[in-house]
Formats: structure tokens, sequence, C-alpha cells
């Protein structure tokens, strides 16, 4: 991690907002170095619109303090506005101003408040264009732009004045899946390549594990968990966050004497890292489930075909039901199979709640 | 707040002045058999009027979208053409070519022919943009075809045809000039007269008031009929258009029901004022005077639009932008011009300019102000949707990109300025035409084209008024054009 070495983009200290008195946000804290890529996760509701409205000027915090590169906007009696906090946004659905073509619409950053010479101005907007991958389009009109083409002029306006901080909200939401896919590499490679420091607001766990460098979890109005996508993905500090990147089954089990394999009703798997003992709960991604020869036996439960892979609900001889995902298994519900489990394992203290249980 | 004061003002001003009748007075004028005839007389002039157009326009507008009937699309722009004549002209035109037409039936045939562009337009639209998922789920969920309809389609439909219909009848129970021109007595004839003679002012007050009733009573209704329906919206994704009908031999009737209100209120009127031109005057056309009326006219009907839209861009922008309870009694108030006919509201400013402002009375402002209060509603409600129209995500990413907030602002108006442009352009024709407010209010000296007009009906040389009435459809041409280029825009 070289971004250590830099400086941070965006500080968010003991953060609170609310309506009325609902509170959204409850002492958020949340860091992001320059040039970074800071995916925020959570379910709708848990408060990850308003963090982002905070940042952007847009409404103004209860408690707590921001800072944007270096400066603080807000916190005590500081309020800077939008237009001088150096953050560009990219809104769901792109909002383009629908009477400027696409030149005009990248170019509306370059003649507010620092007045460029014309002749940058158009190189700017040309290099913009030819970095999202629309050089041959600055004359047409929002209108006549696909949705994909629309978000990528978004995030192409957004970054014209250069911008502390790029705030992306939900931005692929109302694209279709292909589309979605080949955009968040052109974008991650976009903002790279401009060196801009970006907070994406998603909830598909998917865009913010592949787009991101660091993924924080939002739940009640806290951040709950930060991390890179490897650790929040693979060592959940809690069933809620392991829930909110994938899909996730829980074992119980109880750790053995020497501390470093817990037994399970899957047998005995090896800890990914030491230092929870007694009895625990095991995280099982379905990509870890696999099918063999040897093994635990269970039933077929369920098995849903989706072509690349099946995905299976398999019931242990205890009860327990996992979930996998298995890639070309030919099997149908009431068969039976022998489990085993790839790799190391995560673990949380702790018996199994219900209500983590893998639904049957 | 001003804009509330202003709207509300007149009203506040006829329950003072009529309270000084005294409850003898009062009653005694309110039990006179003359009053009542009045009000029946239109009362049921009103009822004629919106039922027809109601039925009338819903069918014309059904027609024109969802059936292949033969240039429907021209038809469309044509049926617009009787909003460019004010009824009063039609009315003059057709008596100066038939005179025997006077009484109820000419004035119910002239009065709905000029009103049913306003059914006619919004329900077009509102079929155009209507979902037939919704009648197709109805059908899945176990309706009959007719059930269907009534519960999938009519709910999409209705309130743009309430409004429309509410508008027709607000014009046809304030319309003063088509009543007096064919002899029909109503009440706003009846105040105008009461006003002219001796010690009938209080009288002429208390009813204008029995009028106000009238108009509140009919905004109430229409707000029930409306119901919960206004806000219907089937979420994202395109709507599926209504299947054209084939017609058949249909076609012939049909294309008579959509061509008679635009015969009956522009095409004959229209050619009957080029007839009586060609037939000449004792008169000659005096074109300084026809200019100077031109001027007159173009300067108060410009006052008053520039004041009504400084003021609609306030309550318009906080309608579209915030709701809340003081937003919408604002909104609410700003409307009471709406429901106000031109002789009360003309009425009520020359008692209140006579008692606040004596050295107003008789002014051009007095008349620019009775043309804001007439006129803010169509000015706040152009504001209002067009600013509505734009996402407030505009102004904020705006801001994003160096923008403070007043120039952000700017990109919504920006946006918003095709429809305001329109909404301005609709109030000062509107203002041109008007005709009691300004009998009552103009300064001696100062001619509109429609007082001209009209003084010139009631003279002899009634060809002298042609030139004036022609004028007048000129003038009005223009929003009626701009409407239907508004609604080809829609389209596109």
């Amino acid at each position: 991690m070289t971004a250590s070495a830099r400086g941070s983009a965006v500080e968010v200290r003991g953060l609170g907002f609310g309506y009325g008195r609902t509170p959204v946000l409850d002492g958020l804290d949340l860091s992001l170095n320059e040039g970074g890529l800071l995916a925020v996760v959570g379910r709708s509701g848990c408060g990850k619109t308003t963090l982002l409205r905070l940042l952007a000027g847009f409404e103004r915090p209860q408690a707590g303090r921001v800072l944007i590169g270096g400066l603080e906007v807000a916190g005590g009696s500081t309020f800077v506005p939008t237009e001088r906090r150096r953050v560009g946004i990219v809104p769901q659905e792109g909002a383009l101003f629908p009477h400027l073509t696409v030149a005009g619409n990248v170019e509306f950053g370059l003649t507010g408040a620092t007045r460029l010479p014309r002749a940058d101005r158009e190189a700017r907007v040309r290099h913009l264009l030819e970095l999202v991958g629309l050089p041959d389009l600055p004359d047409r009109y929002p209108r006549e732009l696909s949705g994909g083409q629309q978000q990528r002029v978004a995030l192409a306006r957004a970054l014209a004045p250069r911008p502390a901080l790029v705030l992306l909200d939900e931005p692929f939401a109302s694209l279709d899946q292909a589309t979605r896919s080949t955009l968040r590499g052109a974008v991650r490679d976009v903002l790279r390549s401009e060196g801009a420091a970006a907070l994406l607001v998603t909830h598909d766990h998917e865009e913010a594990l592949s787009m991101a460098d660091r993924v924080a979890c939002l739940d009640s109005g806290r951040v709950v968990q930060e991390g890179s996508p490897h650790e929040v993905y693979d060592e959940p500090v809690d069933p809620a966050v392991a829930a909110l990147l994938g899909e996730a089954s829980w074992l119980p089990g109880s750790v053995t004497a020497r501390g470093d394999t817990v037994s399970t009703a899957l047998g005995d798997l090896v800890l990914a890292r030491a230092g929870v003992g007694g009895r625990v709960r095991v995280l099982l991604r379905p990509e870890q489930v696999e099918l063999g020869e040897a093994g635990t036996d269970a039933v077929v439960q369920q098995a849903e075909f989706l072509g690349a892979s099946t995905r299976l609900v398999l019931r242990l001889p205890d009860g327990a039901t996992v979930r996998a995902a298995v890639p070309g298994a030919r099997v149908r519900p009431g068969d039976r199979v022998r489990v085993v489990v790839r790799g190391a394992v995560h673990a949380l203290a702790g018996d199994v709640e219900p209500s983590a249980r893998t639904p049957a | 707040m001003a804009a509330a004061l202003c709207a509300l003002s007149p009203l506040v001003y006829l329950l003072v002045r009529s309270a000084q009748l005294g409850a003898d007075g009062a009653v005694d004028t309110l039990l006179r058999e003359r009053l009542w005839s009045w009000t029946l007389a239109s009362a049921v002039l009103v009822l004629a009027v919106t039922t027809t157009c109601l039925v009338a326009g819903t069918v014309i507008a059904w027609l024109l979208t969802a059936t292949r009937l033969p240039g429907r699309r021209w038809w469309l722009v044509v049926s617009a053409l009787p909003l460019a004549v004010p009824s009063y002209v039609a009315a003059f035109s057709w008596l100066s070519t038939v005179p025997t037409l006077q009484g109820f039936w000419p004035t119910w045939a002239v009065l709905s022919a000029a009103c049913l562009p306003y059914v006619v337009l919004p329900t077009a639209a509102a079929l155009r943009g209507a979902d037939l998922a919704l009648v197709e789920v109805a059908r899945a969920a176990g309706c009959g075809p007719l059930a269907a309809w009534r519960r999938g389609l009519v709910p999409q439909v209705l309130p743009a045809a309430a409004a429309g219909a509410l508008l027709a009848g607000l014009y046809a129970l304030a319309d003063f000039g088509t009543p007096a021109l064919m002899r029909h007595e109503v009440l706003p004839f009846a105040i105008q007269r009461q006003y002219g003679s001796f010690l009938g002012r209080e009288r002429a007050a208390l009813l204008a008031l029995v009028l106000v009733a009238m108009a509140v009573l009919m905004v109430l209704l229409e707000r029930r009929a409306r119901g919960n329906a206004q806000r219907w919206s089937t979420g994202a994704g395109a709507p599926r258009p209504l299947r054209a009908v084939r017609l058949g031999w249909w076609a012939v009737p049909a294309t008579v029901l959509v061509a008679l209100p635009v015969v009956v209120g522009a095409v004959w009127p229209v050619i009957g004022l080029f007839r009586r031109l060609a037939l000449g005057t004792r008169r000659t056309l005096d074109w300084s005077e026809l200019t100077d009326a031109l001027v007159a006219t173009a300067t108060v009907s410009l006052a008053g639009g520039a004041v009504a839209l400084v003021l609609a861009g306030f309550v318009g922008t906080l309608a579209a932008r915030h709701r809340g309870r003081l937003v919408a009694g604002l909104e609410s108030a700003s409307f009471a011009g709406h429901a106000l006919p031109g002789i009360v509201v003309g009425l009520s400013l020359v008692y209140l300019s006579l008692r606040v402002v004596p050295g107003l009375y008789q002014s051009v402002t007095v008349l620019a102000f009775a043309y804001v209060v007439l006129f803010l509603p169509k000015a706040v409600g152009a504001v209002r949707t067009s600013v509505a129209a734009v996402p407030p995500v505009l102004a904020q990413v705006a801001g994003t990109l160096g923008r403070n907030r007043h120039r952000a602002g700017l990109v919504t108006a920006r946006l918003a300025l095709p429809g305001v442009t329109a909404g301005f352009l609709l109030v000062v024709v509107t203002a041109m035409k008007e005709l009691p407010a300004t009998l009552l209010l103009r300064p001696s000296g100062l001619d509109t084209l429609a007082t001209e007009m009209w003084s010139r009906t009631s003279s002899a040389a009634q060809g002298a008024a042609a030139p004036y009435a022609l004028a007048l459809v000129l003038v009005a041409s223009v929003p009626a054009f701009l409407l239907t280029r508004t609604s080809a825009w829609d389209r596109s």
C-alpha cells in the first residue's frame, strides 16, 4: 500500500446527521487516501446516500467534522458551500444538463469560478472525452446517448475541474448487466489515470469488490468494518457484513486444542487466522464448498442451474444446510453427494444465531 | 405573501362593501325574484357548457388520439383554433350575420365551441401518455372489457378532463361579453347593469359575491372529482400506447363532431368578420385610433403580465421545490384569481382604489393590478410545472462544478425558460382580450382593442367593430399557436 504515504483526500470524524428525531448517521468515521477508491456498501436506508450528500455539501452535518483535501469543510461553525469544496459528483442516471452538448457538459465546470483560457479548456475536454472513450461525440446532446455513454460523460464532467474527491452515487444502477461490467473497469481506469480519489456508494457487492481498493461497510449509520476487498469478504466482523458482500453459510464448530483447526459437521477445517477459541461460527462462502469423491454425506435440497455454475443448497447429516456454487455440477434435488471444504476458513466467536442460519 | 395578499384583497373588500347594504338591504336584494332568475340562468348555462365540453371534449380527444380518423394529427392542431377567437368576438360575428341569434341556445353554442379546446387538448395529451398496460392488468384481474377501461384507463384521463371542464365552466360563469351580446341575462351581465344604475353599487357587490360562491363551489367539486387520481404514476418504463381503433363509416359522423366546434367557434366567425369588413361601413377606419388601442393594450397587459410573472416566480418556484402547509396555502391563495370572474375583480378594485388609494382610481396601475389578480394562477401554474420538470439534481451538480447557489439556480431557470415564457405570453394575451374588468377600471382616454370593439358593437355602426375584432383574433392566435407547438414538443 503506497497510498498510505500520500495525503488524505477525505477525513470524516464522528459524523452525525438525522431527519427529525431519526438518526441516519451516528458517529461515522471514514478516511480515504489521495488517489484511492473507497466503496461504501450497506443495505438501503443505512445512511450511505446521506453520507454522500454531507460530503458534497448538500446537507449540513449535525455533529462531527469533514475534511476534504486536508481542508476542513464542515465541523463546528465551519461550513464550506458545495461550490468551494472541490468535489465532483456522478449521480444516478448521469443527470447531464439536457440543454448542453457532450462537450458543453464536460466544459461546464471549467467556466465557473476558475476561468481557464479557451484553448486549455478545449484541450482538457478533448483529453477527458478520449479518456472515457467518447472522442467522437462532442456535439451530441444527452438525449442522443445511451445510458452507458451518459454515465461516461457524467464522469468526464465531474473530473474536468480536477476535484479533490469524486463521489459516485450508484452510478451503474440503471444500466443493464453487460454495460455495467464493462463500465466498471473503464471508470476505475479513468479514475486511476486522473489520479482522482473517489468514493463509490453502492449496494451491489460485485461493484464494490471489483472496483474499490478499500471497502467500508455501513450499518445503522456507522462504519462497522473497513478494509481491502479481500479482508472484508474473507474475514467479515459479523454475519451482517458477510451477507452484505455475498452469499454466506454459517456452521457451528469448536476450535481444537491446538488452536489452528476447527471441528464442524464438514470435518476438521483449517482456520485462516488463529485467535478464537471454544465454540465458534464458521463462515463458508459458496465457492469454498465443493463436491468430491470423499467427504461428508449430504443431500441436495435445491439446485439452481446458472450456466457457468450450479447453485446448491445442501443438507448435512446433522440437519444444518450450506450453500455451494459448483461449476459443472449436474445434480438434482434429492441426490446424495459428498461435500468437502476447500482452503482455510474464517470463524467468529459465539454460537450461530437462528437468524443467521442458511434458510432452507 | 404579497402574491397571496394581492389575490385575496378583492374578495375581502367585496364582503365589506356588501355589508354596507345592511341586513335589510341584503335580504331585500337576495329575495328579489330577478336575482334568482339571474343565478338560475347562470347555473343552467354553466352546467350545460361544462357537460357539453366534458362529454364532447373527451369523445373528440379520444377520436383524435386513439382512432384511425383520417387526418387526425391535422385535426388536433385545428381543434385548438377556437382559442384564438375570444367568445364575444365569435358572438359578435355570428350576430352580424344572423341577427336573430339570441337567448340561451346561441349563447350555449358559442361558449361551448369556445371552451372545448380546454378539454380536448389536455385530455388528448393524457390519452397519448396513457398506459394500456393498466387496462390489460385489469383484464387479467378478471374485469370485463368495459370495467377494465373504467378502472384502468378512466383514472389516467379523468384528472386532465376534469381540470379542463373546470376551466370551461369557470369561463362560462365569468363570461360577460357573449351573454350580453346575445341578450341572455346571466349574473355577470346583471352585475354590470346594477353597477351602472343609481345606488346599484352595493347590490352589484352582493351579486358579485353570489358569483364568487358559485365559482368556489365549482373548484371544490373538481377537486373532489379529481381525488387521489391526481398523481398516477406507473413507474419507470415506457407506457404501452393505446391501440388505434378503426372507425369504418363511423369516420363520417366523427369528422362532423370534430369539425363542428371549430366551425362554430373559429371558422365561421372569422369569415363573418371579413364579410363585414368587405361590406364597408359608414365610418371609415381610423388607423391612428387602431394603433393607439393596440399600443395601450400591449402596454397595460405587458405591465400586468410582468408583475404577475415576478410574483409567480416566487410562488411557483416555492411550490415546485418545497412542499409544506405554508407553501400550499400560499399557492391556493394565488389561485383565487382563477375562481374570481373578471367583473368581480373589476368591481372590487373600483371600490378598493376609491377607498384606499383614491389617487390611483382609474389609473393604469389599478388596471395592471387587476390583470395580476386575474392571471396570477396562469403564471404560477406555468412557473411551477416548468420548474418541477427540471430535476433538482442538476442544480446540485452545478454546485459541485463551482457554481454558487444563485448561479446554480440559473441552470434551473435556463431549463424552465421555455415553459415560463409560454406562460408569460399566455398571461399577456389573455389580458389583451380581457373585457369586463377593463371596462370598469380603464382610465378615461385609455382604450384597449377589447373596449374599442365593445363600444362599437353597441353603436349603430357595427361594421366599425370588425377591424378591432380581427386585431383581437390576431393577438389571440399567439397562445393558440404556442399551445399546439408545446404539445408538439412533448411528442418529440
